[in-house]
Formats: structure tokens, C-alpha cells, sequence
């Protein structure tokens, strides 16, 4: 039985014990915390604690789940000069992320014709096992998209410079090096740029149902009413090879730097070494990859709207809110212990949260702070925060990135027996389109904690706020 | 003996699998995991792929087998029902996978991203081996 002290509002502290560098915390409310003690997940928060050169603690946001290696909701710092990089500390599916899309449209405007507008989604934006998404790619033009990311993708006609200015990183990481990139890893990207891929991803369309900070939501052109898209997929098989590729070279170094590690799955390497930099640098070519590949979806979901709706692109106005990576390291500077450092921010399941007045935060949005975008189940809503102080100050510019598993998939399918899920939502009014009617069951709303729950914890313990909330009227699935 | 069976992982999906000795345990392991990726039963035996690994380790074997298997059925877009493995010792496999392409009438459900090293273990039982497993979803 784990030992826990509460430390705050919404925090959970599992002090220092046998090998753990420092203490792990985990942002919930008292309500939630029973659920998460049940699951194996504060367990792996302990085990990140046990990883060189970490800073202050060993962090969960309020949709920590079991993982693998790290857990799900996971967040930790390590110091440049003597800590670690680790690729399970990022995950397979590098810089997965969220794109947020409104228009000019009215939910009355689109309602009507959103069998037919998901109908053309799900013909442009390629879902599911085997998928392959029409963008054609000389080898030399994926060695382009893998420095350019959305930038690149830009310059190929997908979208505009508009769009850029709205991505985490202007849609580029620099110094990706494809130099020593594995052939598996170009083989499987090339044919999968463009596409949406199986599991949690979707593509959903829906509209704002609800303001809470009204100043940041006409920032952000957030309306009541206003019909908004979610895009949430990343690297697709490109990035899933970079990070199978390195824990295998990794686990063999584990030895070599005299690191004991408690899972197999955290195989890591000092920031600072040959093989922790050639990790870095192909896990930008990575975040690259999914940056493109958001981008080209993107400018995708704009001709399924003109298409369907027979309007102009003025008309329709989709523009990018702005675009999170939610699977990721970075190198940042963080105030600890009011000191200046410069740590590698691992974010495996959660979004950074940047506050206001923080540089990299897009111009237009410097006095509302970052916005934070968390999707929620198919049926329910999902929210848009914006970045705080307290974010900073506790959880090196972190929050949490969804509503976050309750059910296995083998429980959720079990729960979906003898139900259609896909009737049941439409007498809800939300259309859904999936290559897969299993995966429609194993992603039930009953699956997941609900959003809200999550999203309060994180105001509760002051490291986001709530700006709006958006709900569903469609969704394509693979 | 059963072959394989599913378990429990709140984000993922992870498989035990069993076998009589190492063989069957690493083709048992291939049959479950393409039971997540889809309804095997409806998968033909047109396509047949190679596959040859090497590992120094059980669980290196193991990883290596099943991500090599994963690497083909993505990349040449075929779902494998079934494999043959004709030569194995403790650190090296060469066998023939059977299936069909993607798209070919098979009832198809998700890919795997990745075979993880978390809780990752082959051992020995009284009735022969037992594996674990945890799938990337």
C-alpha cells in the first residue's frame, strides 16, 4: 500500500523511500485519488523518481494512468548537465499532440450537414490499420518535412504562415538530424503522412457550448455557439520506430553508465552523452513529423468543409486557436528554488501550460497565457484552459492533456456488449464514423474519467484556468 | 493449455501467453497479438512473409520476434493468422508468418504501436513456458 500525504487542495505526496531521488507528487482531488491509487500508476511515478539528475519530484497531472515505463499524466525535469534523456519518458507515438480549429460558422449552420461534412472527413483524413494518406513523398522531400515540420508542409501548399504562428514551437523543432535515421523508421513514415491513425486518435467536430473567462475566449475567438475542430493524432508509425529504436540501443548503455533501473522500459541516457543527444536529435525529427502531419490534416479538414458546406474559405474562417504537443522532452528554463535552471522537460501525457507574459507564447495571446487544449470522451466535452503562475511555480509549466482511461479496453468492450454506441450517440446528435466498430466500443464516454473532474483539479490546484468548453457534434475514429 | 490470454492494462493492452516449450510459446504470442490487431479468424493464408531474429536475451528474443512480425504487417500491409517457426534456439528464430493483406475481406480493428519492455517476462511453469507481454495501442 502506498503511503500518501496531502500536501495541498489537490496534491498528493508519496515521500522519498528506498532509491527515489526525490518525492513524487500527484495532482488530484480526494475524490479521485481512490481511483488512482487503485491502478499501477503511482507505482511508475515512483519509479521516475528513481532517474538521474531529476528536479524536485517526480510529477503526475489528474489524468495519471498506468503506463508503460512512465505513467500516463507523467512530468519530470532533469537537469542538463547531469541528467537524463529517455525515450519511454516520451513514448512511441512522439509529440502527439492536439490542434484546436475554429470558424466563423454557427453550430445552426453546420448541425444540418454534419452526416454529410463527417461523411468527407472520413474521406480525406485516411483512418485506421493500414491507412495511407495520399501525400506524395520522395525520400528527399521526407528528409525536407523531417527539419521543416508543419513549416515545411506550409511551403508544400498545406495551409498557411497564419497557421504557424499558432503551433507550440512554430510547428518546427530545430536541430533535427535524420543523418543516422533508421530505414524502418523512414519506411514507415513515408506512406503515413496525412493520416489519422487507430486507437484514442480522432478528428471532431464540434462547437463551443460554454465560456468561462470571456476576455481570453474573444482572444482566443472562441463564441458561443461557434463551430470548432479537434485534430488528435502525432507521428504515426515514423515516431513509434525512433522510440523502439533508441530504448533498444539504450537498454544496452543502461550498464555502461552505471544506471540501475527499475523498469526496462525507462532505459535512458545522460542529456549530456552521444547516445542521449542522438536520441534527441531523431526525437526532433519525430516532433517534426507529427507537426507536418497535424498541418496537412488540418488543411484537409478546411476542403472537407468548402466541399460540404459550399462555401468560401473566407466564409468558413477555420483558423488555428492553437496546436499542443502532449508526448514530448524539451529543454527549458525553469525557476527552481528561485534559481534560473535549465532542464529536460519530459511531458508523457501532458500538455505544457505556459503562463502569461511567457515569451514563447504566440503575441496575440501574451496577457491570457498559454492556451491549453484537453480533449475529452466522444460523448461528452472537452475543454480549452489557458496556462498559469501556479503552472510555473508547481509543475515546470505543466498540466494535464485529457480525460484519461478508467476502464481496460477489455472492460470498456464488455461494457459496450449488445449496445450500438454508434446509435446511442447519434440520438445524442453527435455522428460518428469509425474504420473500426471495436474501437468505437472500446472508446465508450464510460471508459474514460470524465474531463471535468480532471480539469478541476487542475484550476484547484492553480495550474490552469478554465476558458471554455466544447462539445461534439461528430467525430471520425479509426 | 490455453494459448494466450488477454489482459488487463488501463491505457493499453498487454497478453499472457503459454507453450509447451519455447516454440509454441513465441507462436502462441504472435497468434494473440494479432488477435488485438484483429479477428484472426477472418483473416485468409494468401500472404506469406520470412521473418529471421536474433536476441541474446528470452525477453530480447521475444520483443524482437513480435516487433519484427509488427514491422511486417504494418509495412506490407498484411495481418498474419498464423506462424511456423522452423529453426529457434535461445537466441535466434527463423520462421514463415501466414496471412492476408490488409484490405482483403479480414475484419481489421487496430494497430499496435509498439511491443514495451514494461513488465516484460518469459519463464518457466511445471507445464512448460509462460510469457507477458504489453502492447502500445
Amino acid at each position: 500500500m502506498i503511503h500518501l500525504n496531502r500536501v495541498g487542495d489537490a496534491i498528493w505526496e508519496i515521500p522519498r523511500q528506498g532509491e527515489m531521488r526525490v518525492p513524487a507528487r500527484i495532482y488530484a482531488t480526494e475524490a479521485m485519488i481512490a481511483d488512482i491509487l487503485a491502478d499501477k500508476a503511482p507505482l511508475q511515478a515512483m519509479n521516475v523518481a528513481h532517474l538521474p539528475g531529476i528536479v524536485k519530484y517526480s510529477l503526475a497531472m489528474p489524468d495519471i494512468h498506468w503506463g508503460y515505463g512512465f505513467p500516463v499524466g507523467g512530468v519530470a525535469a532533469f537537469d542538463i548537465q547531469d541528467g537524463i534523456i529517455s525515450p519511454g519518458g516520451v513514448g512511441y507515438d512522439i509529440n502527439c499532440g492536439v490542434r484546436l480549429l475554429a470558424s466563423k460558422l454557427d453550430r445552426a449552420e453546420v448541425e444540418p450537414r454534419i452526416k454529410d461534412l463527417i461523411a468527407a472527413l472520413f474521406y480525406l483524413v485516411p483512418t485506421g490499420v493500414g491507412c495511407e494518406g495520399n501525400v506524395p513523398l520522395a525520400i528527399r522531400d521526407e528528409k525536407k518535412m523531417l527539419t521543416g515540420g508543419a513549416q515545411w508542409a506550409v511551403r508544400a501548399g498545406y495551409g498557411s504562415d497564419e497557421d504557424i504562428e499558432y503551433i507550440e514551437e512554430n510547428g518546427c523543432s530545430p536541430d533535427a538530424d535524420f543523418s543516422r535515421i533508421s530505414d524502418r523508421a523512414m519506411t514507415r513514415g513515408r506512406p503515413q503522412l496525412g493520416t489519422l491513425g487507430s486507437g484514442n486518435h480522432f478528428l471532431e467536430v464540434g462547437y463551443v457550448s460554454e465560456i468561462y473567462d470571456e476576455d481570453a475566449a474573444r482572444v482566443l475567438g472562441l463564441f458561443p455557439g461557434s463551430v470548432t475542430v479537434i485534430i488528435h493524432c502525432g507521428s504515426r508509425g515514423f515516431g513509434y520506430q525512433v522510440c523502439d529504436d533508441h530504448i533498444r540501443l539504450l537498454s544496452h548503455a543502461a550498464a555502461n553508465f552505471g544506471f540501475v533501473l527499475p523498469d526496462r522500459q525507462l532505459a535512458c541516457a545522460p542529456i549530456r552523452s552521444a547516445e542521449g543527444e542522438h536520441y534527441f536529435s531523431e526525437m526532433r525529427c519525430a516532433i517534426n513529423y507529427a507537426f507536418a502531419n497535424r498541418q496537412i490534416i488540418a488543411s484537409r479538414v478546411r476542403d472537407a468543409f468548402q466541399e460540404t458546406l459550399k462555401k468560401t474559405p473566407n466564409e468558413i474562417g477555420l483558423r488555428t486557436v492553437y496546436e499542443v504537443a502532449h508526448n514530448i522532452a524539451k529543454i527549458e528554463k525553469h525557476s527552481v528554488d528561485g534559481v534560473l535552471r535549465e532542464v529536460c522537460v519530459h511531458r508523457k501525457g501532458a500538455t505544457r501550460a505556459f503562463a502569461p507574459g511567457s515569451p514563447e507564447i504566440p503575441a496575440a495571446y501574451k496577457n491570457i497565457g498559454q492556451p491549453v487544449l484537453i480533449p475529452g470522451d466522444m460523448g461528452r466535452y472537452s475543454y480549452v484552459l489557458a496556462g498559469t503562475k501556479g503552472a510555473m511555480e508547481q509543475t515546470f509549466g505543466s498540466t494535464c492533456h485529457g480525460a484519461g482511461r478508467r476502464m481496460s479496453r477489455r472492460q470498456a468492450k464488455k461494457a459496450a456488449g449488445g449496445r450500438s454506441i454508434t446509435k446511442e450517440l447519434l440520438k445524442r446528435g453527435i455522428h460518428v464514423m469509425a474504420s473500426s466498430l471495436r474501437t468505437i466500443d472500446e472508446e465508450i464516454s464510460e471508459a474514460y474519467k470524465d474531463v471535468a473532474e480532471v480539469v478541476d483539479a487542475c484550476v484547484l490546484a492553480g495550474i490552469s484556468r478554465k476558458v471554455a468548453q466544447l462539445k461534439p457534434l461528430g467525430c471520425i475514429k479509426g | 493449455m490455453r494459448g494466450f490470454e488477454l489482459i488487463d492494462h488501463t491505457a493499453d493492452t498487454g497478453l499472457k501467453a503459454y507453450g509447451r516449450d519455447l516454440k509454441e510459446l513465441f507462436q502462441n504470442a504472435a497468434r494473440g497479438m494479432f488477435e488485438i490487431i484483429a479477428d484472426v479468424e477472418t483473416i485468409g493464408s494468401g500472404a506469406e512473409t520470412s521473418i529471421e531474429v536474433a536476441a541474446p536475451t528470452r525477453e530480447g528474443l521475444l520483443h524482437a520476434w513480435l516487433t519484427e512480425l509488427n514491422y511486417f504487417s504494418i509495412t506490407r500491409r498484411e495481418i498474419y493468422r498464423a506462424t511456423e517457426i522452423s529453426e529457434m534456439n535461445s537466441s535466434h528464430i527463423k520462421a514463415v508468418a501466414v496471412g492476408e493483406r490488409i484490405g482483403g475481406g479480414g475484419i481489421v480493428h487496430t494497430e499496435i504501436k509498439a511491443v514495451t519492455w514494461h513488465d516484460l517476462y518469459v519463464k518457466e511453469t511445471p507445464l512448460g513456458f509462460e510469457a507477458q507481454v504489453i502492447f502500445d495501442l
